[in-house]
């Protein structure tokens, strides 16, 4: 007997609860944002010899990922920010500001092991669409086979376009949504049974901090989101590489006949704008399993450059409840996860995790989320001190979207570029 | 007097002639004139000591009545410098008698005149001049002159490149935001594969107006010709010549700048030696009908730091095919039927090949894939790519090459680098490789530290050479991805980076 059912309504209402181990609980109004435990693991590196069982432990603490992925279909969001060509000094990507290939193949092995049917890895690269998503991995310099050896079927999609669909599909927002009632994306983020969201942890100036959550800002794709959306259709130039005209500084609406924004009279203020965009997103396209990766990163901003500092935190986050999951992922960087705008990380922009909850899609007090495996005090290394401790003049987070000049108190008027926002 | 393949050729502008050219010109000016009047001076030729330049270029006939002063004007200078061992050629442009000037520069004693065509009995050599790239490949003379070169650097709005490719805020860059960087490379790579035993030289200028022109500005034009295997004519601006008349100290920090940089590609000639790699062959017969298409894909591929090598369309029935995995044939016409045979053959083979439209019906199976610009088919274990418009645009064609032969068969990667050209080559004998990097960044938006290059071999040594060194720097190797990467310091404006399975001699 056919449910009745379609996917994308079951996409819906997954959301928060994933094939019930994942369960959390109902909210909006008086009622508690969903909970559901998070995992952290301590991990020294990259070794797929220590990555697998770390990884295998944390996920046997969430539930076990059988029950998430067998006989699935599985979208991997990967975090491919900033470029592929540039490096923290010479750190390959993954060690810096990528998630790094090894742990996503790990993740990857782990499915396959727990009897997955299909990884899709999803991204919105900005090459043309005549360019395979896999030519983005080799200029990256990651290896391709790696990638493809790791799952019974592995696809690669750049969500900037519309792949193999006609159009791109419409993913409204419960309740009406902050900034935008809905958001048009690929298919690939319809089309999967079970969407995973996989990031590093990084300090981010537009909304404070960088991981799982802030991930999902790149589900919008260029062609419709783009500085130079609408003008680009009939070739396959990547004209544009982000959103800021659309999404940071509402200059214009978004084209391809994607909704336009709920109030043309809100704030331009990326600050007000982003945060919103994301807890928007992570409401119309839930996450059913996040994982920040924490084990080496960068402090100081999202985008590589010289004034940033590599560092070694030594930890992998993950959870069932995105915004549970980010919040241990602030936690363990230092940060306070409820924090009001005007603290330190959220100076200047409105927290994207409160904004979430008030969605309904999860919890940010700490004091509800059952942490699993090693506890914060545990593994928590200091983002914070460090970035307090950012000299003038080189803060790192560019600071100029939005039309405002200047990222952070003591920062310079005038950061470096920020890179692309994915 | 050195062996003319070894000169090493400054152009040295003074004199009457040179006013007379330059007087109608904007920016002129008076101090213009004084300059030019002041470097007839002999002493000034005190600046060549201990530099590599052997070889001035003087302006010696354009058909002007100023040409008959010029060369009297000049004499002192000629005759000061032939006693200290320089060579003098003449530059013969213009409608004039072109005999005249020839007898006349050989009777001053020049060594040579450069001038398009030829003077029976000249009595010494001549040095072809052309337009590039209509070079008499042919001539016996072992040195080729090339005008209407450019000035390398990033591209400058309203300059050289297409409109179209700027976007809409006039920034001089590509459609994927990467600089667009005019370079001499594509040509010099096409002489040296029409007249491999002949020195390319390159006769352009300093822009002028209110350009400022930085000592590393030199420095990138020099590296740009030599990376290549060219030699430019050094030209000087205005500036800089006022300057080092008056003996001031920046100007000589600058010559003293362009004159480090020649002496390290002399000190480096060998390099010349090297064989260019890359997987990706460019066919076509760079003339007529199809000389945009040809020459502008050459300098998009250079543009686009896509190795490759140049097969003549001519020798393509006999060229060896082997060590290529992707060609491009985009002439207009058909190549004989024995050379398409061979082209189809090279993609049944398993090869991916970009022809032109006039190819179409040429078989394959369309694999269904949509595309703006190409007809993908299958054929055989290969890929044919036909182009669907009749006049393809070269800057895509040098960006699909390189997603039809894919990335995993780069011959190198670049990180940290925004603004560059790369030059590519193997030592004879293939025991190491050569890759000159030429950064064009000047400001602090790009990049230029802490660069890494990965190699798909697994090298075991790696060293940098840069302008002005004596000796080379040992680079750190890290292995990464089933090769290693090869950490570069900086690169300012310049750096060659030798890398080997075994260590370096």
């Amino acid at each position: 007997m056919q449910s009745g059912i379609t996917r994308r309504e079951a996409v819906g209402s997954l959301g928060a609860a994933a094939a019930g181990m994942f369960m959390g609980r109902p909210a909006r109004g008086n009622v508690p944002a969903p909970t559901a435990p998070v995992a952290i693991g301590k991990c020294t590196s990259y070794q797929p010899s220590e990555l697998l069982p770390v990884l295998e432990g944390m996920f046997d603490q969430l539930g076990g990922l059988g029950k998430l992925v067998k006989g699935k279909t599985v979208a991997i969001k990967l975090n491919f920010n900033g470029g592929s060509t540039v490096r923290l000094g010479y750190y390959p990507l993954g060690e810096s500001h990528w998630p790094h290939p090894n742990l996503i193949c790990a993740v990857m092995s782990l499915m396959t092991k727990a009897g997955v049917r299909r990884v899709r890895l999803v991204e919105c690269a900005p090459i043309p669409w005549t360019t395979p998503f896999e030519e983005y991995f080799l200029e990256a310099n990651w290896n391709v086979q790696d990638f493809i050896r790791s799952a019974p079927i592995v696809e690669f999609e750049n969500t900037n376009y519309l792949g193999s669909a006609k159009n791109l599909s419409r993913l409204s927002v419960p309740n009406g949504g902050l900034l935008f009632p809905a958001y048009d994306l690929n298919h690939s983020y319809v089309d999967c049974d079970v969407f995973v969201s996989i990031a590093k942890c990084k300090d981010h100036g537009t909304t404070g901090v960088s991981t799982v959550m802030k991930n999902q800002f790149g589900l919008t794709p260029l062609l419709a989101y783009g500085n130079f959306a609408g003008k680009w259709e009939d070739n396959d130039l990547a004209a544009g590489i982000d959103r800021i005209r659309v999404i940071h500084m509402g200059a214009m609406q978004p084209a391809f006949g994607a909704p336009a924004e709920l109030d043309p009279k809100s704030p331009r203020d990326d600050g007000y704008r982003v945060p919103r965009a994301i807890a928007d997103l992570v409401a119309a396209r839930p996450v059913h399993l996040a994982i920040t990766d924490g084990v080496t990163s960068m402090s100081g901003g999202q985008t590589p450059n010289p004034s940033l500092t590599f560092v070694r935190p030594n930890w992998i986050v993950a959870g069932t409840n995105v915004v549970n999951t980010s919040a241990v992922t602030l936690a363990a960087m230092n940060y306070n996860p409820m924090g009001q705008k005007g603290t330190i990380p959220f100076f200047r922009c409105d927290n994207k995790l409160r904004l979430a909850e008030q969605l309904g899609v999860g919890t940010c007090d700490l004091s509800q989320i059952e942490v699993v495996g090693r506890s914060i005090q545990e593994v928590a290394f200091d983002f914070k001190t460090l970035r307090e401790k950012r000299p003038a003049g080189f803060n790192g987070f560019g600071g100029r979207r939005g039309g405002q000049r200047g990222g952070e108190p003591g920062g310079p008027p005038d950061g470096p570029p920020m890179g692309r926002d994915n | 007097m050195a062996a003319l393949s070894t000169w090493i050729p400054m152009r040295w502008l003074a004199g009457p002639l040179d006013i007379s050219q330059r007087e109608k010109k904007e920016g002129f000016t008076a101090r213009s004139k004084e300059v030019l009047q002041r470097w007839l001076d002999p002493s000034l030729l005190e600046i060549l000591r201990g530099t590599p330049l052997n070889c001035l270029v003087v302006n010696w006939a354009a058909g002007l009545p100023a040409d008959v002063e010029q060369q009297k004007a000049l004499a002192p200078l000629l005759d000061r410098g032939k006693t200290a061992g320089l060579s003098f050629v003449g530059l013969v442009e213009g409608e004039g008698n072109q005999a005249a000037a020839v007898g006349s520069a050989r009777e001053a004693g020049l060594a040579a005149v450069i001038m398009e065509g030829e003077v029976p009995n000249a009595g010494l050599p001549i040095l072809p001049l052309a337009a590039r790239p209509h070079l008499p490949w042919n001539s016996s003379s072992p040195v080729l002159v090339a005008k209407g070169n450019e000035w390398p650097g990033i591209a400058s709005p309203g300059l050289n490149s297409q409109d179209w490719r700027r976007g809409a805020d006039l920034q001089a860059a590509g459609p994927t935001a990467e600089p667009w960087i005019d370079s001499n490379g594509w040509f010099l790579r096409l002489a040296k594969a029409y007249a491999p035993s002949k020195t390319p030289w390159l006769l352009f200028d300093p822009p002028g107006g209110g350009n400022v022109i930085l000592a590393d500005a030199y420095r990138r034009a020099i590296a740009d010709s030599q990376s290549f295997c060219g030699r430019w004519i050094v030209s000087l601006d205005d500036a800089l010549r006022a300057s080092l008349a008056q003996k001031e100290q920046s100007g000589m920090e600058t010559w003293n700048a362009i004159a480090g940089a020649l002496a390290f590609f002399v000190k480096h000639s060998p390099w010349e030696t090297n064989s260019p790699l890359g997987l990706v062959g460019v066919i076509s017969d760079f003339s007529g009908a199809n000389e945009t298409i040809g020459t502008e894909t050459l300098n998009l591929m250079v543009r686009s730091n896509v190795p490759f090598r140049i097969i003549q369309k001519s020798k393509l029935a006999t060229a060896p095919l082997t060590g290529y995995k992707a060609l491009i044939s985009v002439d207009d016409a058909m190549p004989e039927p024995a050379a398409r045979k061979r082209l189809l053959d090279f993609a049944r083979q398993g090869g991916a090949l970009l022809v032109s439209q006039s190819w179409k019906g040429e078989g394959g199976t369309p694999t269904g894939a949509a595309h703006p610009r190409l007809d993908l088919r299958k054929l055989g274990a290969g890929k044919l790519a036909v182009c669907k418009d009749q006049a393809p645009d070269p800057y895509m064609v040098a960006r699909d090459i390189h997603v039809l032969l894919s990335r995993v068969n780069d011959l190198s990667r670049f990180f940290n680098l925004s603004a560059f050209l790369s030059a590519h080559t193997a030592a004879p004998g293939g025991a190491s490789a050569l890759l000159q990097i030429t950064n064009f960044a000047n400001s602090t938006r790009f990049s230029v530290n802490q660069v890494t290059v990965w190699f798909p071999q697994q090298y075991r040594a790696a060293r940098m050479w840069t302008l002005g060194s004596e000796t080379p720097a040992a680079l750190k190797l890290e292995p990464e991805n089933t090769g290693v990467d090869v950490q570069i310091p900086s690169i300012s404006p310049y750096a060659a980076v030798e890398v080997a399975l075994q260590e370096l001699a």
